[in-house]
């Protein structure tokens, strides 16, 4: 019986820690993701975003710290960050994506232009999200919040439920 | 447990319909539409089966083989609410249905990005504040010249009356120290800095960026007070036709349209067409002068972008303007160009340039950066002409290596030729006999290294060398530091620089042109040289639903020789001379930029500053200059697309060049403020309808801003001993025009 309580009481602090573990975001790279995709599939949620923009480091501090949309995000998809004119080249399902130069300190990272154009033209931030086949199913412009990230984040599991 | 007890379930009813599914000729189709409008990529599908498919772009959809059954059709998109109907298949039955998705209203909400608004550059330890074409959007202005009097420590301040000529003053230094940039590259400047600024379209705009304080360790000299970097549209971000047709309660006509063309796959520009008249002979003051100067101004604007191999940077622009101004008595015509019947001042200019880069085909980032202008003006102002040309050539090449991801090293080799002549004694050889145009070389070498020497602590150390083929060597350090903390949120800039600025006196000053007085020069003129040292302190805080950025400044300026004009010692006379002195402008500045996600933004600003001479140990306070200035900008969206802008600034009182003591009008300016509102409705179809009214207080100078404005000539006046009853024009601070409405219309196609 004391044995029962103490395991039970280990159980019980064992979920709480497992739980502060899990409000952690976890945040993948676009290679991890492949790899990772093949065990387990699920939809994978993008965040293009860039240096200068508050908007985007808004998103990252509230937004993407809060412990439901963490949880959503940990549990049912892959999170990538991805700013949108990063230099250096990123590989992504055989093919090579590079820096584009757009001018003098002016371009754009060709994945983040393939992921984030929206009508041909790119605000930071976009949150994209492909479903499992890697297809995109949504492209969400703009500053979004946690509870409507969360609202869009449940939608997107009850699509890929049904 | 109960999900998967459910999923059993359904499971379940799966085997259950597959037994009895022979008859599966059943289909439905038919469009998803939302608003009334087709609704591309829609998810329909047949609960508790495996059937469904998504819209296609035109929002159509169909289903097939579907079994003999009562089913239950979802229709849901991203952003709309889900709709559920119940529909029975009985067999061979084709059914249409049109189902219309109302918006999830949550979502509907405001879509508010980093290109809607004025963003600071957090990473570089140069303060660099950037204004975004959304901020001069608040209030619609046919040039950047009237843009800029939204910037907080920017103040466009007009330099004449009759011809309405202007310059930028930031942080109350005058224009010819203000440095602005294209694109980076410096076109901008001497005779330019006169008329140059008003030829370029806000709508060629994608961003502004300003440095406030000296920047000549990248850009040379020139760059003394501040720069103001256009940076005109990406090919790639530019809409494919763009139109906005602006005009005003006065008659001011502005048409922007721009283009995006692709030559083929790896060639893509942009052509822009800017088109600006008014043609109005206002004279609300009364004093028989025009209040507005009449202006009919074409400017046409290319840019290429050419994707290489290997991503190398291509491109390269033009630009053309041709503008013919006059302002001057109110029955002036062209026939008394020049002449003594009707006082007017005219100026027709041609003005060429092109800019471009091209990095080198090698492993190595070298980039060739180039520019070329040319600005002819022909004008009369009075019976005064000047006739000038100026050519300036422009290359540098530009080493940018980065070593072990700490340093961050650019190397660069410049070099300008400058060739300018006009019908002055300002070109003539020392004798005063022949023309003697004046060709000056300007070679220079930099190097700036930008340290990051943790992932908080930035240092940025640069030096120039220049070698003016006038004046010798100039050596221009600079040291930026920055520090910021771990998110981000408090960083911390200092630096340190000088200027250095050879003064060009009839392309830059118009005072030394119009008509009143005689210009002297008392010796050789000096290059101007300057130290300044500048403080900046950011503070970000976000929540959920507001982002909030103070940024405060101090900045400290001192001269130890500036070329100003003198206009009190002799009131019949500009004196341009060595200053036997210093001069120090010295300031705070605040910004408070709020963004809220309900729809509000906010962004205000204000400067205290004390810009004074000191010579011969006598204190005075910089003319024109104001010791006071506050800008702001209140927005709001509403839900249904509709935005409404409030932007104004004031400005404290200014010592005014007076005529001697007679002289009647007021010593300095009043405090003033110019405040304008408009109201901007979006439409579904990319139109865009705008309208709202300019300088809603109907604030002008006083009526008296002309001296003698019926005896422009001077008839009958011994201007020696009566210099108050001289005609003079330079007497100015804020525009005449008063109270007025604008209304606009937008056409956008990405």
């Amino acid at each position: 019986m004391k044995n029962f309580v103490f395991i039970f009481i280990f159980m019980g602090w064992f979920s709480i820690f497992s739980q502060s573990v899990k409000s952690e975001l976890s945040i993948f790279t676009f290679t991890e993701v492949e790899k990772l995709k093949q065990q387990n599939p699920k939809s994978i949620v993008i965040f293009i975003y860039t240096d200068w923009c508050k908007f985007c480091s808004g998103m990252k501090k509230n937004t993407f710290k809060n412990e439901k949309v963490v949880r959503l995000l940990n549990d049912h998809f892959y999170f990538i960050k991805l700013n949108g004119e990063e230099k250096e080249d990123i590989s992504f399902l055989g093919k090579t994506f590079n820096y584009m130069p757009k001018g003098t300190n002016t371009g754009i990272h060709e994945l983040a232009s393939e992921l984030a154009s929206i009508k041909g033209s790119i605000t930071y931030p976009t949150t994209t999200i492909l479903n499992s086949k890697l297809e995109i199913e949504a492209q969400l412009n703009g500053y979004i919040n946690s509870s409507k990230m969360n609202m869009i984040l449940l939608e997107m599991i009850k699509l890929n439920e049904n | 447990m109960q999900k998967n007890n459910e999923s059993i379930f359904h499971i379940l009813k799966l085997s259950v319909f597959f037994t009895n599914s022979y008859a599966q000729n059943n289909s439905i189709s038919g469009k998803i539409l939302s608003n009334g409008k087709a609704l591309p990529f829609a998810n329909v599908y047949l609960k508790n089966s495996n059937l469904g498919t998504s819209s296609d772009e035109n929002g159509f959809y169909k289903i097939k083989n579907i079994p003999k059954r009562k089913f239950s059709i979802i229709i849901s998109s991203l952003g709309y609410q889900k709709k559920s109907v119940q529909i029975n298949f009985k067999e061979n039955q084709q059914i249409k249905r049109t189902f219309s998705l109302s918006e999830t209203e949550s979502l509907e909400g405001i879509v508010i990005s980093g290109t809607l608004k004025p963003v600071t550059k957090s990473n570089s330890p140069v303060p660099v504040e950037v204004y975004s074409k959304t901020f001069f959007k608040k209030n619609p202005t046919p040039s950047i010249f009237e843009s800029m009097q939204n910037v907080n420590g920017v103040r466009p301040q007009l330099n004449c009356n009759v011809c309405n000529t202007g310059d930028i003053h930031i942080n109350g230094l005058e224009g010819p120290y203000t440095f602005v940039l294209i694109d980076g590259m410096p076109l901008v400047s001497g005779l330019s800095t006169v008329y140059g600024l008003n030829g370029i379209p806000q709508a060629l705009i994608e961003r502004v960026e300003i440095v406030k304080g000296p920047a000549s360790t990248l850009y040379g000299s020139e760059a003394v007070g501040g720069i103001i970097n256009i940076i005109t549209k990406k090919t790639t971000n530019a809409p494919v036709l763009s139109t906005d047709i602006l005009g005003s309660s006065w008659g001011e006509i502005n048409t922007d349209i721009s283009f995006r063309y692709g030559v083929s796959k790896k060639i893509e520009g942009i052509l822009g067409v800017n088109y600006f008249n008014y043609q109005n002979r206002i004279d609300n003051n009364k004093d028989g002068f025009t209040d507005l100067t009449l202006q009919n101004r074409v400017s046409v604007f290319n840019k290429i972008n050419i994707d290489r191999k290997d991503n190398k940077i291509f491109t390269i622009a033009g630009r053309y303007v041709y503008e013919d101004r006059w302002g001057g008595e109110i029955d002036w015509e062209r026939k008394f160009r020049g002449s003594n019947i009707k006082y007017g001042e005219s100026i027709y200019t041609n003005r060429w340039e092109t800019f471009g880069t091209y990095q080198l085909p090698t492993s190595e980032n070298i980039n060739f950066q180039f520019s070329a202008n040319g600005h002819y003006q022909d004008s009369y102002y009075g019976t005064d002409s000047y006739d000038a040309k100026q050519v300036i050539g422009f290359g540098q090449f530009v080493y940018n290596k980065q070593i072990a991801k700490k340093h961050d090293l650019l190397i660069g080799v410049a070099y300008r030729y400058t060739f300018y002549d006009d019908n002055t004694f300002a070109t003539l050889t020392a004798d005063g006999l022949k023309n003697k145009s004046s060709i000056t070389h300007l070679p220079g070498i930099f190097l700036q290294d930008e340290i990051a020497l943790n992932t908080q602590n930035k240092l940025l150390l640069g030096a120039r060398w220049d070698k003016n083929s006038l004046h010798g060597t100039i050596f221009s350090p600079r040291l930026n530091y920055k520090w910021n903390s771990k998110d981000n949120a408090h960083i911390i800039r200092l630096s340190i620089g000088n200027g250095f600025r050879v003064s060009n006196i009839f392309t830059e000053d118009h005072a030394a042109l119009t008509g009143a007085r005689e210009v002297e020069f008392n010796g050789e003129l000096d290059p101007e040289t300057s130290w300044n040292g500048n403080i900046n302190y950011v503070k970000k805080m976000n929540t959920e639903n507001s982002f909030v950025t103070l940024d405060a400044s101090a900045f400290y300026t001192y001269f130890n020789n500036r070329i100003l004009p003198d206009y009190e010692t002799d009131t019949n006379k500009i004196i341009y001379s060595n200053l036997d002195g210093f001069s120090v402008s010295k300031g705070i500045a605040l910004n408070i930029d709020a963004t809220f996600t309900n729809g509000l933004t906010l962004n205000a600003g204000a400067t205290l500053m004390d810009v004074s001479i000191t010579e011969n140990n006598v204190k005075r306070k910089q003319l024109l200059t104001e010791s006071f200035s506050g800008v702001w900008s209140i927005s709001y969206k509403f839900n249904n697309n509709i935005t409404l802008d409030y932007t104004g600034n004031i400005f404290g009182p200014m010592r005014l060049p007076l005529l001697g003591e007679n002289d009647t009008r007021s010593k300095n300016s009043p405090w003033y403020s110019i405040q304008n509102i408009q109201v901007t409705k979006k439409f579904m179809n990319s139109w865009e309808l705008y309208g709202g009214v300019k300088n809603l207080l109907d604030f002008t100078p006083n009526a008296n801003s002309i001296n003698s404005p019926n005896n422009p000539f001077d008839v009958g006046v011994n201007t020696e001993e009566n210099p108050e009853l001289a005609f003079d024009p330079s007497y100015i601070y804020a525009s005449n025009q008063g109270i007025r409405m604008f209304l606009g219309l937008r056409y956008t196609i990405f």
